[in-house]
């Protein structure tokens, strides 16, 4: 695990971060994967992550401590991705999603490879629609079970169910095409 | 029995119980088709996840780092709504936004760090020294450094990040790895001025990943943070503003 210390503490700012911050800086990766699972760049997705902590510091009191701090984020987070989607124009213009950039250590065969198949997988995700997207990637990518993925949804468990069936018939068929 | 999609991805993902898991595997054992269905599931899910499994060893950008550390108790004022994040530029670039609390912990920083630079500044006058005025100024190894080289990673005085600012003068982080000092220093007049400076780690191999912001003391990255307007500039861009010997 490559993760420099500094990442979730930050003694050289000589601040003290109370424990809500904290436990939000822990989550911070696994924000960025979700947001880069449903968005298109690593731009969007830090953006998203940072509009998602940004919110959840303003609300920190709304939180409830002994709930999972992470299913409320991915909440605040799926919240600012629809206000994002419902206003945004760009679902007008065509987007090649952007070159993920999904960290390569070397450059070997092997890690083209990866690379490459995780090209694809991005680009399949951003064909799907938004509320199918959101469902695959708390499930398949944030590994939540359906129960807690239907509350960060805030739907019912059978809706969740039939969205991850589409959505992954849909990228089924779409992989098989580009394989 | 019928194993419908929705039973088989459910078993994929281990929701089923030990009852609906043994009614999957005698149907696909009955099943070839079934067999090969629930295979192309199962890869369908490492795929997918395998895609972005290593964005959690990614570093956390700087910026981002800066908003989840920023002020606990937010200034009703201050809310970011996702309007203001949309304004100027809605789609690409990340926006250097920082939030009040944020601005307000890197001036302390920054504070510190000024009054530990001048301490610093005492015992290694040959790269930092007070002037008149009282700017720190810096000298040189280290006016040279910033002067003329590009960022790296090696080098007895390391750059790291160089940016303008909001009021269009070109800073640079840097790093003097025997003075154990790492910092910021703008471009003002004829003379790199430190606006921050920190005691530096001793000099490691090297993190992982972004090459040239890697070796960024956090609380350098965090004060850059709150100066920085726009994006760094990349190579090409300390080139030419190198070329314009860091004026406008």
């Amino acid at each position: 695990m490559k993760r420099p210390g500094w990442l979730v503490s930050s003694p050289d700012k000589g601040e003290v971060l109370d424990g809500f911050q904290r436990e939000i800086i822990e989550l911070l990766p696994r924000l960025r994967r979700m947001a880069r699972a449903i968005t298109r760049s690593v731009a969007d997705a830090d953006d998203l992550t940072q509009l998602t902590v940004e919110r959840a510091l303003v609300r920190a009191d709304q939180w409830a401590p002994g709930t999972r701090l992470d299913s409320w984020m991915y909440r605040i987070m799926k919240n600012a991705w629809i206000d994002e989607a419902r206003s945004r124009t760009r679902q007008a213009r065509i987007f090649a999603p952007e070159e993920q950039g999904l960290n390569i250590g070397a450059d070997g065969e092997a890690a083209m490879e990866a690379h490459l198949q995780a090209a694809s997988v991005a680009q399949a995700m951003a064909r799907l629609p938004d509320d199918q997207r959101l469902a695959v990637a708390l499930v398949l990518v944030e590994g939540l079970s359906y129960r807690e993925a239907a509350a960060v949804l805030e739907i019912p468990e059978g809706t969740l169910t039939s969205r991850l069936v589409r959505g992954r018939n849909a990228l089924l068929a779409d992989l098989r095409g580009a394989a | 029995m019928k194993i419908d999609d929705r039973k088989l991805i459910a078993y994929v993902d281990g929701e089923l119980d030990a009852f609906g898991r043994a009614e999957v595997e005698a149907a696909v054992a009955a099943d070839p088709v079934l067999g090969v269905r629930l295979e192309e599931h199962r890869m369908l899910r490492a795929k997918v996840s395998g895609a972005y499994a290593a964005v959690v060893q990614e570093s956390v950008p700087a910026q981002l780092m800066a908003a989840a550390q920023a002020g606990a108790k937010p200034d009703p004022n201050n809310v970011v709504t996702l309007a203001d994040r949309r304004k100027p530029s809605p789609v690409v670039k990340p926006q250097m936004k920082v939030s009040l609390p944020a601005w307000s912990s890197a001036a302390a920083t920054l504070m510190v760090g000024v009054v530990a630079g001048y301490l610093i500044s005492q015992q290694n006058a040959g790269v930092l020294a007070p002037s008149m005025d009282g700017a720190l100024v810096a000298r040189g190894g280290l006016a040279k450094a910033l002067d003329n080289n590009l960022s790296a990673n090696s080098g007895p005085t390391r750059l790291g990040i160089s940016f303008k600012t909001a009021d269009g003068r070109y800073c640079r982080t840097f790093q003097a790895d025997a003075q154990r000092m790492a910092g910021i220093a703008c471009h003002e007049g004829p003379r790199w001025i430190a606006r921050m400076t920190t005691a530096a780690p001793a000099p490691s191999k090297s993190f992982d990943y972004r090459p040239a912001a890697s070796a960024t003391a956090p609380a350098v990255l965090a004060a850059v943070d709150g100066m920085i307007e726009g994006d760094p500039l990349d190579r090409a861009g300390e080139m030419a503003a190198k070329a314009r010997r860091w004026r406008d």
